[in-house]
């Protein structure tokens, strides 16, 4: 069932990662953390807890779903469920951009990005 | 105690239905960082561990409050209503225990005069319109933490 809470309000930032992340393929949760980590060049450093619920909001609300494992990987498969972005992951994430992107625009217009920022 | 009883412990923090879901997957995760981190040494592991900890306590707990505000039947008030009655009928009572004490006794002890008469009615009386209006604003606490963002 979809939660209209998760779904019509901006996306907390660790989901918006999760699914950027998943964007670019299949992954189980502690790849997402290293690919999150590595792509923030160290910055964004993701706990278990942050990421397994923000994983549960994302589910709930239909922006992941599990990916089926490959039978090779079955056997070793404990705690490595692997996710993958639905349709709905696609557009929320999509939907997130634009708002943050309209964010941005303002935010050069009233010179605060760094970029535009007067120097003293 | 052994490693993975206490970090089974530690994950009692979240819900049965999270824990259910991602247990393994959370255990899973501290170990591929433990072998991740290990060459790095004992300080690194530990640095890591401590963070993770905190990690898991802070969303836990937030995973538990998001669980009781998310049960909206009417029976989820009760123990809010039986906590917001049982300590206001606490405060009330050392009030009334230490106005007994400290200001009554010691008045009447030198007037010589008994005036237990209507203060007898006044505290029930008082102390039944502090509960009642204990449990309503412990009510409408909860509707707005229900409906707050999250």
């Amino acid at each position: 069932m979809r939660d209209s809470r998760v779904t019509d309000r901006p996306l907390p930032p660790p989901v918006l990662y999760i699914l950027l992340c998943l964007a670019e393929g299949e992954r189980h949760g502690y790849a997402i953390m290293q690919d999150i980590s590595q792509r923030s060049g160290g910055r964004i450093q993701m706990g278990p807890g942050t990421l397994y619920t923000s994983l549960q909001r994302a589910l709930e609300a239909g922006y992941v779903s599990e990916a089926r494992l490959r039978r090779e990987d079955e056997r070793s498969a404990r705690g490595r469920q692997p996710y993958r972005l639905t349709a709905a992951g696609r557009q929320a994430a999509r939907r997130e951009l634009a708002r943050l992107d309209a964010v941005m625009r303002m935010a050069r217009n009233a010179r605060l990005t760094p970029a535009t920022e007067e120097k003293p | 105690m052994k490693r993975s009883m206490a970090l089974r412990l530690l994950l009692h923090v979240y819900p049965r239905v999270f824990r259910a879901r991602f247990e393994a997957e959370v255990e899973a995760y501290l170990a591929f960082r433990r072998e991740e981190l290990a060459p790095r040494g004992r300080l690194a592991v530990a640095w890591s561990t401590a963070g993770a900890v905190g990690d898991v306590l802070r969303t836990g707990l937030a995973e538990r409050a998001r669980e009781l505000a998310w049960r909206r039947t009417p029976l989820a008030s009760v123990p809010f209503l039986l906590a917001g009655a049982v300590s206001g009928a606490l405060v009330l009572t050392c009030a009334f225990v230490v106005f007994e004490q400290v200001v009554r006794q010691p008045l009447t002890a030198m007037q010589h005069a008994s005036s237990a008469g209507p203060s007898v009615l006044l505290f029930p009386a008082a102390m039944l319109l502090v509960i009642v209006g204990l449990c309503v604003a412990l009510r409408k606490c909860r509707t707005v933490w229900q409906d707050s963002p999250r």
